[in-house]
């Protein structure tokens, strides 16, 4: 079996900046397309470059190699600017990032917030609360009002903290999407979704409130407010279309929680 | 335009690259291509072609070069694409072949061609040989294998260092290569670290430590005990340490061992000093008081390990790493209290030695029947000693040694602790938690039963992905009583804490000394390969240790060993000796030659005397080797007799016995004489004989003519009868066939006869109707138009009709006119003729020339005609295993399953086909002339090897007709008969002393 090198092409500017560094990490977790990286407390995703980022993104020009290579727990060094991989079952890959492409996935300042309405609106057409990942009953009713009031995070958030399935629950995934409405609307929530999630759900969900909290969201998510920014109705459909395809139904929870933070306005 | 692409660490064999370039070149827009692993010598290949880039240049041997030379980029990605299809191919292709166990390396390597490393786990005594031909073979070897001497472990690693490749051991209890354990290994996962050890639980608690702190080790080089020594100068050591330096997925290197002899430390101090990697050593025994700039020295294999994580975390190394023990004890145990470690792991017993020994000031370490430590009533045993492991298991796979010294202890008024260690991983017992624990429970009720409060502390050498589970066994331990700390040398602190006693590291800064340096050599270009790859390893001896290879992404193939030669070490060290010689599988190439390039033809018929000069004297030629008429078998003594009525020599046939009792008859053999005769192979000077000649050199061989069945001279007849066919044979059938051959201009070409009759199902010793009939439809249109009696034609051609084993005789002198020609060359050991008088069975070798070697022959198993059993046959006799001499006969039995059941190989085809492929497996060749159609078209087996059947142990098979006892019965039956491996023993010992070899 021989050894293979990956080129990762493009990173988010959220991701720490490794590349000069001498670090030691494990694979924290493997799907089928991309897979996770734990440096220290850091999460990385890296999965293939035609997919959006994640906030955590790296795309890599051919991540099979390593998804069908890596297993939990896989040791990680990155050393000049290479990020070496050592499978258990497999021999070492390198992915160079020598010649990443970064790409700015901070939140703009958004001077003015009315063009979220019409995002809003748009957002009502899609049905969003009957494709949610979260059976919501009286209590759960309960807090979305509270949410939607724009009442404190704190008197209300803690119903969603890890609810539901799979490696981001569909709860976190709309308490993202609320912060994410939230700051795009310069509003400050008495608390963040980091601090509410930390220690009490998975690490990729904790990861991407980090992500949040320093101002960095995903692509897909990055892409549906510039075409709400730019005010052009036939970008905004593609570009919620392809949030909805994230996960099994975390685009949409987000989608869900992002109109309820504009709700909350 | 010109696109080059270098894949480090990307190793594939020169052949499939070759492949690969044919691939690539056949994409359309590439103009040419090429691509090679980054040697020097590939690098010229790329110059001399204008294909050398300068990133090429820059390639290390583990690259791969790929140099395209394309019309476009569009061309370059097509290529690359195809290049990546054809590499997955091979892996696809490789990973769906089934294998069976192999018999020995040689099989081994044609089930997987591209292996790299020879595992050997096998008896000491017989190992070395077989390391010697891995080692040639292309293959690094580990030898988990002990007992092998000093000497040999030199003349094994000198061969390795000097063909590229590593010699790991012997005694190498422990590896990691590529991340696939070997042998009793730990499961620890693969990362930036490359250790290489002297020791086996010395590699095993470093790389478990190491593992359980989050780090990864890729790599674990074993050198065996003796690596460091004087005489061996740490070959290994020095092999292992620079191919770390040259591997790329590497960033660290540890080194354990026991401190080295003082000239090799200089040296290997020098080597450590010289690569540019950061390097941490223990030297066990030792405890230094700085680090020297790159090369980091720790004194405990924790501390050894915990430096190699910071260093390949890219942390500080820390000046101090304390031994922090989990349990808190208050060190209040009486004076006379002792401490004794009962250990299962040398290394760790060795540590625990020193530590106490330093702690204690306990006048240091012993090795004295399995002690590392006995002093003031404190004991240190490495129960794995050879004191405790000979004749039983070590103590790693049977606690039982260990739980005898537990109770013992228990017992003892002194002992109130004991230290153990539990080693998990492959090959070791896969409860020895429980057993230990189990032993605790009991210890620990019998010390109290005295009153006595014995402790035990453990430490576990493992891994969480270890088949037993370092939690697991942690916790089985410590529900039976025992403190359980995550080191060895922790344990041993809390140890010396309950006598009031501490182990207090140094604190060591990094100082700069001036140490001289050498110049880095280049590493194996196959030791790379093995390090870039997942090991594709032979597996010689214990079948368990190809799970953890095959778990970890290996490949192996398990050879069911046995030993060579039967385990006679003279001759496994003849072997040895004679495969080491390049000029006799030189030899034997030519000699298989001359018989491959033989071309017999059926030339003429003649009176014997007048072609063998020694027949115009009352001398008689004989089947075999030599042999006096008093020790002929009857049917022998009775065919001399029916020679002389014959010949006229004597009246009556007690006239002719008085005078072959009163030596009035010489003899001779019929191979002295370019002759060879069918069962009792007398030949005399009026009967008529085949002139076979080699057309190649005009060597002419000799054979009496087949009489048909029943009351013959072969077989011991002389009635009138057998007397009467010989003088018609002499006067009418001889000269018939003269005058027939005369007419064919060059005479028969038998190699046409003999491949169109093997195809018709003749194996020509047994069968050889196809052969007959050929011969006769060659024969016949000559014969129908000479001028000769109407009468005695007919008689010729009702003769040659009817005798179905015609063609036999035919065979035979076209088997002495090859192997005569063959014999020629006298070296090597190709047998040259094979044969039998009744008494002993003959073989020559090429090498020996015209000396037989002789055993007593044996007598065949067969099938009876009716009215006779084993009990009336007569011992095996003739000339005609020249057939099988050649490679027909038995050893192509499967040409002809007609006659399987008759020579009694067992009844069916595939039992034809079984003892086909075991003669192969004594053959060195094949003759493609001769094709077995029933064989896969596969030719004929040629070239039997002494050395082959020596090593194996599998000797000819001979197919026979079996004579009665008696003489004048006749033919009883046939069968198959073994030739004594005495003959080809004794051949390869007196070659080896003509050679100069010491054969004491």
């Amino acid at each position: 079996m021989s050894v293979r090198r990956v080129t990762a092409r493009r990173m988010t500017s959220a991701v720490p900046d490794v590349r000069g560094a001498a670090r030691t990490g494990v694979v924290h977790s493997v799907f089928a397309n991309s897979f996770n990286v734990r440096f220290g407390a850091e999460l990385m995703n890296l999965g293939p470059v035609s997919r959006p980022l994640s906030a955590i993104g790296v795309g890599l020009s051919d991540p099979c190699v390593l998804t069908s290579e890596l297993h939990e727990g896989d040791r990680v060094v990155i050393r000049e600017r290479l990020m070496r991989f050592y499978p258990m079952h497999s021999l070492p890959v390198s992915v160079d990032l020598s010649a990443v492409e970064m790409v700015d996935v901070r939140l703009p300042d958004l001077a003015d917030h009315s063009c979220l309405a019409s995002l809003e609106q748009e957002l009502r057409e899609w049905n969003l609360e009957s494709r949610i990942g979260l059976t919501i009953d009286a209590t759960g009713r309960e807090h979305l009002t509270r949410a939607r009031a724009g009442l404190p995070l704190s008197t209300w958030g803690d119903w969603f903290v890890g609810r539901g399935l799979g490696l981001t629950p569909a709860g976190d995934d709309i308490l993202l999407g609320y912060e994410f409405a939230r700051r795009c609307m310069g509003s400050v929530l008495d608390v963040s979704v980091a601090e509410l999630l930390e220690g009490r759900t998975t690490d990729i969900s904790t990861a991407g409130a980090r992500a949040l909290r320093k101002g960095y969201v995903n692509e897909p998510m990055a892409r549906v407010l510039n075409a709400a920014m730019n005010g052009d109705p036939r970008a905004m459909k593609p570009a919620i279309a392809q949030v909805m395809s994230v996960g099994h139904t975390s685009g949409c929870d987000h989608l869900f929680g992002m109109a309820l933070g504009i709700q909350s306005t | 335009m010109l696109t080059t692409q270098i894949r480090s660490n990307s190793y594939q064999d020169s052949i499939n690259l070759m492949l690969a370039t044919n691939a690539v070149n056949a994409v359309e827009g590439v103009t040419r291509s090429s691509i090679m692993m980054g040697s020097d010598a590939n690098k010229d290949i790329f110059r001399s072609s204008g294909l050398l880039t300068e990133e090429a240049e820059a390639a290390k041997p583990a690259d791969m070069m790929i140099v395209i030379d394309a019309e476009d980029d569009g061309a370059v990605e097509q290529a690359l694409a195809e290049l990546d299809r054809f590499l997955s191919d091979l892996s696809t292709k490789r990973a769906s072949k089934e294998r069976a166990n192999a018999r020995n390396l040689a099989e081994a390597l044609e089930y997987l061609p591209d292996a790299n490393l020879a595992l050997f786990s096998i008896p000491g005594e017989y190992a070395a040989p077989d390391m010697e031909t891995a080692l040639r073979a292309g293959l690094s070897v580990f030898s988990f294998t002990d007992n092998v001497s000093k000497a040999d472990e030199l003349m094994l690693k000198e061969l390795a260092h000097e063909s590229g490749l590593l010699m790991m051991g012997p005694d190498c209890g422990t590896g990691i290569i590529s991340g696939v354990p070997l042998a009793f290994t730990n499961a620890v996962r693969p990362g930036n670290i490359g250790i290489v050890g002297a020791s086996g639980t010395g590699i095993q608690e470093v790389t478990c430590i190491i593992d359980r702190l989050g780090g990864g080790v890729l790599h674990a080089i074993g050198t065996g005990g003796r690596d460091l020594s004087a005489e061996i100068g740490g070959i290994t050591m020095k092999d292992a340490l620079v191919a770390l330096e040259n591997d790329d997925a590497v960033d660290v290197i540890g080194l354990i061992s026991k401190p080295p002899a003082k000239e090799v430390r200089d040296e290997i101090v020098a080597l450590l000093h010289s690569l540019t990697k950061p390097v941490v050593a223990v030297f066990l025994g030792e405890n230094p008081e700085h680090h020297e700039q790159n090369v980091f020295l720790a004194h405990t294999l924790e501390e050894t390990a915990r430096i190699l994580v910071d260093l390949a975390n890219g942390d500080e190394v820390q000046s101090r790493y304390d031994l922090k023990v989990e349990h808190t004890v208050d060190g209040t145990l009486p004076e006379s209290a002792t401490v004794k470690g009962l250990y299962s792991g040398g290394t760790l017993a060795g540590e625990a030695a020193m530590l106490m020994s330093e702690a204690m000031d306990l006048g240091g370490l012993i090795k004295k029947e399995g002690y590392q430590l006995d002093s003031n009533g404190y004991q240190v045993i490495d129960l794995g000693d050879d004191m405790y492991t000979q004749g039983r298991p070590h103590p790693m796979i049977d606690p039982g040694i260990r739980l005898e010294f537990i109770k013992r202890y228990a017992a003892d008024e002194d002992t109130h602790v004991i230290l153990l260690d539990c080693v998990l991983g492959y090959g070791t017992h896969p409860e020895m938690a429980a057993e230990l624990a189990k032993a605790i429970r009991e210890a620990r009720e019998i010390a109290a039963s005295t009153g006595k409060e014995l402790t035990f502390i453990a430490s576990v050498c493992g891994t969480h992905s270890d088949p037993q589970n370092y939690d697991a066994a942690v916790s089985t331990l410590a529900d039976a009583g025992a403190l359980v700390e995550s080191t060895n040398a922790r344990a041993v602190r809390l140890a010396l804490q309950l006598k009031g006693y501490d182990i207090v590291e140094l604190a060591k800064d990094v100082v700069t000394v001036d140490r001289p340096t050498v110049e880095l050599p280049e590493p194996g270009e196959k030791v790379m390969e093995l390090l870039t790859s997942k090991p594709k390893v032979v597996n010689i001896g214990l079948e368990s240790f190809n799970d953890s290879i095959a778990t970890f992404g290996g490949e192996s193939v398990q050879v069911d060993w046995k030993p060579i030669a039967g385990g006679n070490k003279q001759l496994i060290r003849i072997l040895s000796d004679l495969k080491r010689m390049p000029e006799i599988a030189d030899a034997n190439e030519r000699v298989i030659g001359r018989l491959r390039d033989s071309q017999p033809f059926l030339v003429d018929v003649v009176p014997a005397k007048t072609v063998i000069d020694v027949l115009n004297s009352h001398t008689l030629l004989h089947a075999g080797p030599p042999i006096n008429y008093e020790n002929m078998t009857s049917p022998m003594q009775g065919s001399c007799v029916g020679a002389i009525l014959f010949e006229g020599w004597a009246s009556g046939a007690t006239e002719a016995r008085r005078m072959l009792e009163a030596g009035e008859i010489s003899f001779e053999p019929c191979h002295h004489h370019h002759a060879v005769g069918p069962m009792g192979g007398i030949t005399s000077g009026n009967m008529p004989v085949l002139v076979v000649k080699n057309m190649v050199d005009d060597t002419v061989a000799y054979c009496t003519m087949n009489e048909g069945i029943g009351k013959v001279l072969r077989f011991g007849a002389f009635s009138q009868e057998v007397v009467d066919r010989l003088i018609w044979m002499r006067d009418v059938l001889g000269p018939t066939l003269s005058k027939a051959l005369q007419s064919i201009e060059g005479g028969i070409n038998l190699n046409v006869l003999i491949a169109r009759s093997i195809a018709m199902g003749d194996e020509f010793h047994q069968r050889n109707i196809a052969g007959s009939l050929n011969f006769f439809k060659e024969i016949m249109p000559v014969i129908e138009v000479l001028e000769i009696d109407a009468a005695e034609k007919q008689a010729v051609v009702r003769f040659l009709a009817d005798t179905d084993q015609f063609f036999l005789n035919i065979m035979m002198a076209a088997g002495k006119a090859m192997v005569d020609y063959a014999r020629q060359i006298e070296q090597g050991t190709v047998v040259t003729t094979l044969t039998r008088n009744g008494e002993n069975f003959g073989v020559r070798i090429a090498g020996m020339g015209d000396e037989w070697f002789t055993a007593p022959v044996n007598t065949p198993n067969g099938l009876y005609f009716t009215g006779y059993s084993e009990e009336d046959a007569n011992p095996d006799i003739g000339d005609s295993a020249i057939t099988e001499t050649v490679g027909v006969g038995a050893m192509a039995t499967v040409a002809a399953p007609a006659v399987t059941r008759f020579v009694g190989s067992g009844g069916g085809y595939d039992d034809a086909l079984a003892l086909t492929e075991e003669m192969d497996r004594i053959c060195i060749s094949n003759n493609p002339n001769w094709s077995i159609p029933n064989w896969n078209f596969k030719g004929a087996s040629l070239g039997i090897d002494a050395c082959k059947v020596v090593e194996t142990g599998i000797t000819p098979v001979i197919n026979t007709g079996i004579a009665h006892r008696e003489a004048g019965v006749g033919q009883i039956g046939a069968g198959t008969v073994a030739a004594p491996l005495a003959c080809f023993e004794q051949a390869l010992i007196a070659y080896a002393q003509k050679l100069g070899f010491d054969v004491s």
